[in-house]
């Protein structure tokens, strides 16, 4: 049962995302990369 | 499925956005002109598979993730000290740039209204996107969005190699280029390529002067949209229509430029911050440059050509002289 409620809570997020207009879409994946960098300190060699 | 489906291109831009890297430290060479080169000799010499296309479909998303992590680097101060000018500047020119390609498209060349308009949004304003929205405001015919779309894509093309060139050769300042391609050059991604391959300052200038420029889209739309409605049944012109056309990643990156403002982050978050919009840089130019198809750049009439081509001279000679006259 739980990797039911797992699938579902998944299809919800992928649902919202391809909801999302490509620039949302965009904000949300620089928001997640700072929020990344600043929760772990990651460093992102170059 | 979505994620499966995604991920042999997503592959592909990262192999590319390594070798262009790798490419770049090694031989000396700008690795976003590489980025864009390994994406054009993709495309157009092996042909990009079917199964590949929707994962490099995705480049917009990262160059738009990229700009708005540039957010972070810069900072209201930096903006505001030659914002005002510069925004000055950008109304000035797309709305000249907007009126010549207008005229001589009716005038001189006679391309007819709706195909001027097109042209006019596309060189005016921001490339392929600015073809496609204002299209969708004035009904415009299918073939002619191609016509409208390819000549802006050849130009994208001409001046990714051109612009830098011309800025070695005037040996321009940072700011003076950045603010002169993100003024006169159509779409996002070159203009963001060429003002990184100068100097990082100059990618910043012209990446802020294209989202300036990029934020005029609602207006134009509005404006296009209303003339084209003029006689016909209840055009709904409204914010609505200005918040539809909207580039909102310039939210993402307001609020980045606020928080990098505020000193909240340490120099090492900022540093990775940097590495990761650069990284998406060059992962959103490989896939750019799968979209300069010399196939559909042969199609493009060379009517069209000309009217954008002088628009072009026009713009991109007066905003230079005006530039180094300002800073």
């Amino acid at each position: 049962m739980p990797i039911d409620r797992w699938h579902t809570r998944v299809g919800a997020v992928l649902a919202q995302w391809h909801a999302l207009e490509r620039d949302w879409q965009s904000v949300v994946v620089g928001a997640v990369i700072v929020a990344l960098i600043v929760a772990f300190e990651i460093r992102i060699p170059w | 499925m979505g994620l499966t489906r995604l991920l042999p291109g997503l592959v592909v831009l990262c192999l590319g956005a390594v070798l262009a890297r790798a490419t770049a430290v090694g031989v000396g060479l700008n690795h976003l002109l590489v980025a864009i080169a390994l994406g054009f000799v993709l495309t157009n010499g092996l042909g990009v598979p079917d199964r590949l296309e929707p994962g490099i479909a995705t480049h917009k998303l990262w160059l738009g993730a990229g700009i708005v992590l540039m957010g972070a680097s810069l900072t209201l101060e930096t903006i505001l000290e030659v914002g005002g000018l510069v925004l000055v500047v950008v109304v000035a020119v797309a709305g000249a740039t907007i009126l010549v390609v207008e005229l001589l498209s009716r005038t001189v060349f006679d391309l007819g209204e709706r195909l001027g308009s097109l042209l006019a949004a596309g060189a005016g304003i921001c490339g392929v996107s600015a073809v496609v929205a204002v299209a969708g405001a004035i009904r415009a015919r299918e073939d002619h969005i191609a016509y409208a779309a390819a000549t802006v894509l050849l130009f994208d093309a001409i001046t990714i190699v051109v612009y830098p060139i011309v800025g070695d050769v005037l040996d321009l300042s940072a700011l003076v280029f950045g603010v002169w391609a993100g003024v006169s050059m159509f779409s996002t991604g070159p203009v963001v390529a060429v003002g990184f391959a100068h100097s990082e300052g100059a990618g910043q200038w012209a990446t802020m002067t294209k989202l300036a420029r990029n934020a005029l889209i609602g207006v134009v739309v509005l404006v296009y949209a209303s003339y084209y409605a003029r006689g016909a049944t209840g055009g709904r012109l409204s914010v609505r229509t200005l918040w539809d056309e909207f580039p909102k990643f310039i939210l993402g990156f307001l609020v980045l430029v606020g928080i990098g403002s505020l000193g909240v982050l340490s120099p090492a978050q900022q540093a990775g911050i940097e590495n990761a919009y650069n990284w998406l840089f060059v992962l959103a130019f490989v896939g750019l440059g799968t979209e300069i198809k010399l196939a559909e750049l042969r199609n493009t009439g060379i009517t069209p050509a000309v009217v954008v081509l002088l628009s072009l001279l026009l713009a991109s000679i007066l905003s230079l002289a005006v530039l180094t006259a300002l800073f």
